[in-house]
């Protein structure tokens, strides 16, 4: 399998929520990743946890969006990603680091992400207490976005009306939860 | 498009730039549009920030096993305390312990002899009175000739079937060292090691784990215990 291929796969697997494939990637590309970071005087540390931080945020975003990368590999939109969270950590820090660096090949992206409010989080702990055929169902849906027809073809669900029907059933118990606190 | 497609395209990227613009405006104005958008973004929102803590808990536990490396590990004189602690812990934290211990029964077998065949009439050899032991499921002493054996050979063949007369001798933890201790890269019982050590962890509560290497058993393509391993991994 050549290195593109290789990565175009880890993409697909990416985007199906696949961890082991996220896993792989975290140990191909952490020490890389940290010698990267090092440059911008930041402790281990803090490089490590801007990475894993980095990591998570673009597996998210192949698993809500279903993306696609066009021409970019997934090193360099990881790297990219971490470019911008080491920016934002130097400016909390109120550092500022110029790097002339011809070497320089990361463009940075910025994958905003929203806070919890706190009723988001509330909500985010029922979640964790809800039946795993429930929170697996809600998941795929919302968090994955998967259509009805998509869930139906990674489950054992006979059709579209059965995921509708327990979709809103789980929906349903949630509810309850909240009323009950 | 329902309003539910639309709202996911919306949040997949798959509107058009005056597709986009619609759903803005429909936002602005239509409550119940709005309030179905809310409903969508907060569970998405709630269910991220779970998942980015799972995660995160994946990568601190990958760092640790950096910093401890497994070799290390077993030599330290916590290791077995510290398995035995989780084995506890465990114990208190599953819920489901009846239901894992009886999967873990209907699961679990004797790996037969394939690597030292004992024939009627065949010469013995150093391995035989090991293997004739596993044979008549005399897993005590298959395991001491075993172990005696490779005090003094490093054979990987002969840790694998150690490692299974420990799991039948009810040793989840030492049979776990022992799979340890095989490089899966050569081994020939590769699909063998990653089914019995998920059962292990299946036994041992930690089904996370257990799913992991199920996972890893499905990517080598290996159509070993597929049956099974489907059945676990729903189960799972």
């Amino acid at each position: 399998m050549t290195r593109t291929e290789d990565d175009l796969n880890l993409q697909s697997r990416l985007r199906a929520d696949d961890k082991n494939a996220l896993e792989r990637i975290y140990k191909k590309y952490r020490s890389e990743f940290i010698a990267y970071g090092m440059r911008y005087d930041i402790g281990e540390t803090d490089i490590l946890d801007i990475y894993q931080d980095s990591i998570i945020s673009m597996h998210q975003n192949f698993v809500k969006s279903k993306l696609e990368l066009k021409t970019a590999s997934i090193k360099t939109y990881l790297f990219g990603i971490g470019k911008n969270k080491i920016f934002k950590t130097l400016k909390t820090k109120q550092r500022f680091k110029t790097i002339n660096d011809e070497r320089e090949e990361y463009q940075e992206i910025d994958l905003a992400s929203q806070e919890p409010s706190p009723q988001q989080l509330v909500l985010a702990s029922r979640l964790n207490q809800i039946s795993e055929s429930c929170r697996s169902i809600l998941k795929m849906f919302y968090y994955r976005n998967l259509t009805i027809d998509e869930i139906v073809e990674l489950t054992d669900y006979k059709d579209g009306n059965t995921v509708r029907s327990h979709k809103s059933r789980c929906i349903k118990r949630l509810k309850t939860m909240f009323e009950t606190v | 498009m329902t309003q539910e497609d639309q709202i996911q395209n919306y949040l997949n990227g798959k509107l058009s730039t005056a597709e986009r613009a619609e759903f803005e405006r429909k936002l602005d104005t239509d409550a119940d549009f709005k309030a179905a958008f809310e409903h969508h973004k907060n569970l998405q929102i709630a269910f991220e920030f779970n998942e980015a803590n799972e995660l995160k808990k994946r990568f601190e536990m990958l760092e640790q096993d950096k910093v401890n490396t497994f070799q290390k590990l077993l030599r330290s004189r916590f290791f077995y305390p510290g398995i035995a602690a989780l084995f506890v812990l465990g114990f208190f934290i599953g819920k489901n312990l009846k239901n894992e211990q009886n999967l873990f029964d209907d699961l679990i077998d004797v790996y037969p002899n394939v690597y030292q065949p004992i024939t009627r009439g065949q010469s013995n050899n150093d391995y035989s009175d090991a293997f004739v032991a596993y044979e008549n499921s005399d897993f005590e002493t298959a395991e001491k000739e075993l172990e005696s054996l490779l005090l003094t050979t490093d054979n990987e063949n002969l840790r694998f079937y150690l490692a299974l007369s420990k799991i039948q001798n009810e040793k989840f933890d030492d049979a776990l060292s022992e799979f340890d201790k095989i490089d899966l890269a050569t081994s020939d019982y590769n699909s063998e090691i990653l089914w019995y050590s998920a059962l292990i962890y299946l036994k041992k509560e930690q089904n996370q784990k257990s799913k992991q290497l199920l996972q890893q058993l499905e990517e080598t393509g290996s159509a070993f215990k597929a049956a099974k391993r489907k059945k676990l991994m729903e189960t799972l």
